[in-house]
């Protein structure tokens, strides 16, 4: 097998002086774990940068694998070997054959020497690398300025790698390096990637839901729980918590209570509050959210800073400036689109007020909740709040596990 | 009783029948209704679809439960041709389709649309460069039958499929009766654009099998009513029905090389010690076929006669396709293969399993060499 070796590029921590050991550790023991299962793999730590032997484990998988760690900037299919000459040229020219696009296609050659021990200067490598692969490989065209690929020839004291594919990674910074989270997950589109975003930016997320069963149905709960799966997996326990707070009682109030114009505002503003003090409780740094600026009546800036005063924990919201179209595109990237669009209500689409108020103010919001005794069920949502662990690898249902293998297995 | 013909139905397995009853009796709740009785249901179809793909390794289709391949057959094929309605239409099949799929195409020749019907040589193969000239612009659908239910004939799946894929708007649908769980494909079953599937040949349950599509194919639907399947098989899903049919398939195509060195080892066995009989002529090809299905004609006899002699001895075989036995007409495959009348009206099938055994293959040579006077 010609690519025997993955060479792994860190994300920006790199960056990150003091923290940066820290941070290297971390995504080292993230990319381990994840790669579990694949027993013959040997790993190498050199500085900045990371290698797994692959030892004839299914690559593919691997890769698509790595492309789900967060903090790893990109990556390589590499083909190594001794440091001498001949057996570069060889390799470069194995390496330039397999991975050759379409008829007429131009490259260059890139030589970076870390082995000062290397008898050869970098420029001299790429001279006679070059030389050898015009020799050998006719119709090949160099172009130095803008070529389609570039053979990078990297010689380490540990040996020479040569690859030509640079696939990108997540990006970010390692999992659970930055602080927790609590995302406010509805269901919708927006939420899961907002959460999504934060997993990459090395957030430990806990996700909040509020259920209004049974004004909403339980599908639409097994779809908070579908989505939560998916961007599960980028995390470092591959698992997220997910708390369904019973809103069902306050909600009703609300209704009965709140003008109509103000009900989503106040709405909005319980929750905030019973995702607060939730997150008091357990070590949360911020809240996060799907809001868009001008996305919905609920998201105009006026709105943004009334639904916001209660409370004091930061709200980060990473779709903020985000077009819809964007978003869509990203969560079709992380296959939560399909999940997100199926069509059951949300405790935010049931009773929807003909006409909300686009500019609601902290005042009026405050004489609306005046007119009722919210404390209480506040507290009981909270107490009641259901918390499942939810483990992308398991299949979370309502049907009993040792049914669906009795029924399935064979 | 000795039988040899499970082309034509096979019993069911134990552990399916086990799969059947179990939600049958216990998730009897209409997998449409609301409350949480019916969602059990749903999820449970829900993961029904989903091991259906895994199983096969398919991915972006469709499944739909049916009553059988030749309701399966009908909704795929209706569901292509009622998309250009109004339009000029021309379907490409083969002379030795099964009645499921034949018979559609015959009521659609009333309705203005064109049907060709590819002719087969000596071995039941189809002529690719009969299919390349008949391929046209307004050509919607070619039907193939993957494994043939008569002589055995494996159709060269992946020919045609490239062949197709040069039309785009044309699709291709395979009639994988006889093929699925028992026969490997040389092709990607993932790049079929339909395929049907009868689950009581494979060891499931009766009234029950499946249209699996692209999803992006957009049938029309053929049948009214409410939404349940897409729309496309309207009507309360047979839960315990579909679930068997997934079953099936996933027990079945996980021992599919296992079951088919077996039956391979009696295939040969059999076709040796009949081969060797002057009076039997082998009507089944020798290369591209299916080791399940042997068809023989001894020609002195009727087909007809002749099942009744063996059934003297306690030994089931049928004549043609079982489905269409009881019309007395000539066996059209082997017509279409031979062009031979005597041929065709002498010819009996004999269909093979995994449950078959050495001793059982050596009575049937026995027994045919008894009736033959050889």
């Amino acid at each position: 097998m010609l690519y025997d070796c993955i060479l792994i590029r860190y994300g920006e921590f790199v960056l990150k002086g003091d923290n940066k050991k820290q941070f290297t550790k971390r995504i080292q023991e993230h990319i381990k774990r994840k790669l579990k299962k694949y027993k013959s793999l040997q790993y190498k730590s050199a500085g900045l940068r990371f290698y797994i032997l692959t030892n004839e484990e299914n690559i593919e998988e691997i890769c698509e694998l790595l492309t789900e760690i967060p903090g790893i900037y990109s990556f390589s299919l590499v083909a190594r070997c001794e440091n001498e000459l001949d057996q570069i040229k060889q390799t470069a020219e194995h390496v330039l054959i397999n991975d050759s696009m379409n008829q007429g296609f131009t490259f260059k050659v890139e030589t970076n020497r870390a082995d000062k021990l290397f008898p050869m200067k970098s420029l001299e490598v790429t001279q006679e690398v070059s030389r050898h692969l015009f020799q050998r490989i006719p119709g090949l065209k160099a172009d130095v300025h803008n070529p389609n690929m570039i053979l990078d020839i990297d010689i380490r004291v540990e040996g020479t790698f040569i690859y030509t594919k640079v696939i990108k990674g997540m990006g970010g910074f390692p999992s659970g390096t930055t602080g927790k989270a609590l995302l406010m997950m509805s269901g919708g589109i927006d939420s899961v990637v907002a959460g999504y975003l934060s997993i990459k930016r090395g957030m430990e997320v806990e996700a909040i839901h509020f259920a209004s069963y049974p004004h909403t149905s339980k599908l639409s709960e097994q779809k908070v729980i579908d989505l939560t799966k998916q961007i599960a997996k980028y995390t470092y326990a591959n698992k997220i918590k997910l708390h369904i707070v019973h809103f069902t009682p306050l909600q009703e109030a609300i209704f009965r209570a709140v003008d109509e114009d103000y009900i989503i505002t106040i709405m909005r503003r319980m929750m905030y509050r019973i995702a607060e003090a939730y997150g008091l409780k357990h070590n949360i740094r911020a809240l996060v959210t799907g809001e868009s600026v001008g996305q919905v009546a609920s998201q105009t800036l006026e709105s943004l800073a009334t639904i916001n005063e209660p409370i004091k924990l930061p709200v980060l919201r990473p779709l903020v400036t985000m077009d819809k179209e964007d978003i869509v595109d990203l969560s079709k990237e992380i296959n939560t689109y399909n999940i997100s669009i199926r069509p059951y209500d949300d405790c935010c689409t049931v009773f929807v007020p003909k006409h909300p108020s686009i500019r609601p103010r902290v005042k009026f919001a405050k004489m609306q909740e005046y007119k009722f005794d919210y404390e209480p069920l506040i507290t009981e949502a909270i107490d009641t709040i259901k918390t499942l662990e939810i483990d992308s690898s398991q299949y979370h249902s309502s049907l009993e596990e040792n049914t669906l293998h009795e029924l399935f297995e064979i | 009783m000795i039988y040899f013909d499970y082309a034509a139905t096979t019993p069911v397995d134990p552990d399916i029948l086990k799969t059947y009853n179990k939600i049958a009796k216990e998730y009897w709740g209409n997998s449409s209704s609301l409350h949480r009785f019916g969602l059990r249901s749903n999820e449970l179809l829900n993961h029904s679809y989903k091991e259906f793909q895994e199983c096969l390794n398919l991915s972006g289709k469709r499944i739909i439960y049916t009553s059988g391949s030749t309701e399966a057959n009908n909704l795929a094929i209706y569901g292509i041709v009622n998309k250009y309605h109004g339009k000029k239409r021309h379907i490409i099949t083969t002379s030795v389709e099964h009645p499921a799929v034949s018979e559609v195409f015959r009521s659609m020749e009333h309705h203005g649309v064109r049907v060709s019907f590819l002719s087969v040589d000596q071995n039941g193969l189809i002529n690719l460069e009969e299919l390349r000239e008949l391929m046209n612009k307004d050509t919607v659908l070619v039907s193939v039958m993957w494994v043939n239910n008569v002589i055995g004939t494996i159709q060269p799946i992946k020919e045609v499929m490239e062949i197709v894929k040069q039309y785009p708007k044309c699709s291709l649908l395979v009639d994988a009766v006889q093929g699925l769980t028992k026969v490997k494909p040389d092709f990607d079953l993932n790049d079929v654009d339909m395929f049907t599937l009868s689950t009581h040949k494979i060891y499931g349950t009766k009234g029950s099998g499946a249209l699996v599509y692209k999803t992006d194919l957009d049938l029309e639907q053929h049948l009214y009513g409410s939404k349940q399947q897409f729309g496309i098989k309207p009507g309360t899903v047979d839960l315990a029905n579909a679930v068997a049919t997934t079953k099936a398939v996933k027990k079945y195509n996980a021992v599919l090389e296992e079951h088919y060195q077996d039956v391979l080892k009696k295939y040969n066995q059999l076709r040796s010690g009949l081969e060797s009989n002057p009076k039997i002529l082998i009507n089944s090809p020798k290369m591209n076929t299916s080791p399940y299905i042997l068809n023989i004609s001894i020609p002195s006899i009727n087909g007809e006669v002749l099942v009744r002699h063996l059934e003297q001895k306690d030994i089931m075989v049928s004549t043609g396709a079982a489905c269409s036995s009881k019309d007395k007409r000539l066996e059209k495959t082997v017509f279409a293969t031979f062009h031979d009348e005597n041929r065709a009206m002498s010819s009996i099938r004999i269909s093979l399993s995994h449950l078959n055994t050495e001793e059982e293959i050596q009575i049937l040579i026995e027994a045919l060499q008894e009736i033959t006077g050889e």
